[in-house]
């Protein structure tokens, strides 16, 4: 159990209701691979519950304190990649060796069929950690400066400049693969026929 | 970018899974902190009271202890003053000699073993070729009336009964 702003009593399946779904697709548009993403997820509701004892609401939100462990979870995932010490077959098989449904399946498919995200990602992958971390909460996710920096425990200020430079960044990356704003603007334009849905939006890509 | 649709992807069976996970181990860990916690206390306790018992039954343990951890020999003290050596504390710590300090009737032959087990423990064992003198003290506590404490040593005779104080002077000390 934890207690909220108020006081009141949470339990930590209604955080995990109330949070799943947003971590879940954190992971998802950092790692842009289901299984990876599932692993982490999983991986960062148990280090919530097992570090339940060290949260207070005072330092920030709940939902800011699962993000960070997120990130650190996604950061840990790469630094492991980088190292060999986990390849994919061997997260395959941590993420689904209970499962014998098609869910994860279907997901992997549905995925594949956002191209451009996929594309988008692939360049993301050039940036550093946190210049990833700062676009995709910023971005994808769409959270506020104020929350990213409670996330990443920066100053808000210094976090809007990094930004813009990995914004720059990413772009100069896209244009060197070929793709530029024009293409990115017809992708989304097209119908598409994954079934997920697309979320309200502030401004377009950096022009 | 913020207009570029991104993956939505709704995993609930995933969700249900990890729901069970955690519950299972919400369930598990607290109960195993609470059965481990007064085993690890009762240990513990058990521990200390054997420690305890063993230092009364045997006093000299902890100097043994300490000398063993510390490896280096004892602080020496000087307990009597003989021929002008002074005997390790730890000596007297030692099984044997504590046992013939303190047990029996003291027979010449109890201080011959004491006084070779005494200087066994130091670096030049030496043995007793003869016994030089025997007299027979008796030793009496006094307090005077103003809080002061005096020990008269008093040279017993050979039938035990011609006694005669011994220099006044020199050994009737206050404390």
């Amino acid at each position: 159990m934890v207690k909220d702003e108020k006081g009141n009593l949470i339990s930590f399946e209604q955080l995990y209701d109330t949070y799943f779904q947003a971590i879940f697709n954190y992971t998802l548009h950092r790692v842009a691979s289901v299984v990876v993403a599932e692993d982490l997820t999983s991986q960062t509701f148990f280090k919530a519950l097992n570090n339940l004892w060290k949260f207070r609401w005072s330092r920030g939100s709940f939902s800011s304190w699962l993000y960070r462990i997120a990130t650190n979870e996604v950061v840990n995932y790469y630094r492991n990649q980088k190292h060999g010490s986990l390849n994919q077959s061997e997260t395959d098989h941590l993420a689904g060796q209970d499962r014998t449904d098609s869910e994860l399946e279907q997901a992997e498919q549905e995925l594949a069929k956002n191209s451009m995200f996929m594309s988008l990602n692939q360049a993301l992958q050039k940036l550093n950690h946190e210049e990833q971390t700062l676009i995709v909460l910023r971005y994808f996710e769409q959270k506020p400066f104020a929350e990213i920096a409670e996330i990443l425990r920066k100053r808000p200020g210094s976090l809007t400049m990094k930004t813009h430079r990995a914004l720059a960044k990413l772009k100069t990356e896209l244009e060197r693969r070929g793709i530029n704003h024009e293409r990115i603007r017809r992708s989304f334009a097209e119908p598409t026929e994954a079934p997920y849905q697309s979320r309200g939006v502030q401004t377009g890509f950096a022009s | 970018m913020q207009n570029l649709p991104k993956p939505h992807i709704k995993v609930e069976a995933f969700k249900q899974d990890l729901r069970r996970d955690l519950n299972r181990a919400m369930s598990q860990s607290p109960q195993t902190g609470y059965r481990l916690a007064p085993g690890f206390a009762g240990g513990l306790a058990g521990a200390l009271a054997i420690v305890l018992v063993l230092f009364i039954a045997r006093p000299e343990m902890p100097a043994r202890l300490n000398a063993w951890i510390s490896n280096t020999q004892a602080t020496q003290t000087q307990v009597a003053e003989t021929v002008g050596e002074s005997v390790p504390m730890n000596a007297l710590n030692s099984p044997n000699l504590h046992q013939l300090l303190v047990g029996g009737q003291a027979t010449p032959a109890r201080d011959e073993a004491f006084i070779e087990d005494w200087y066994a423990k130091q670096e030049q064992p030496a043995r007793v070729k003869k016994i030089e003198d025997e007299k027979i003290y008796a030793i009496r506590k006094y307090q005077l009336t103003s809080g002061q404490r005096v020990v008269v040593f008093t040279e017993l005779g050979d039938d035990g009964n011609n006694y005669k104080h011994v220099s006044k002077s020199e050994h009737v000390r206050a404390f």
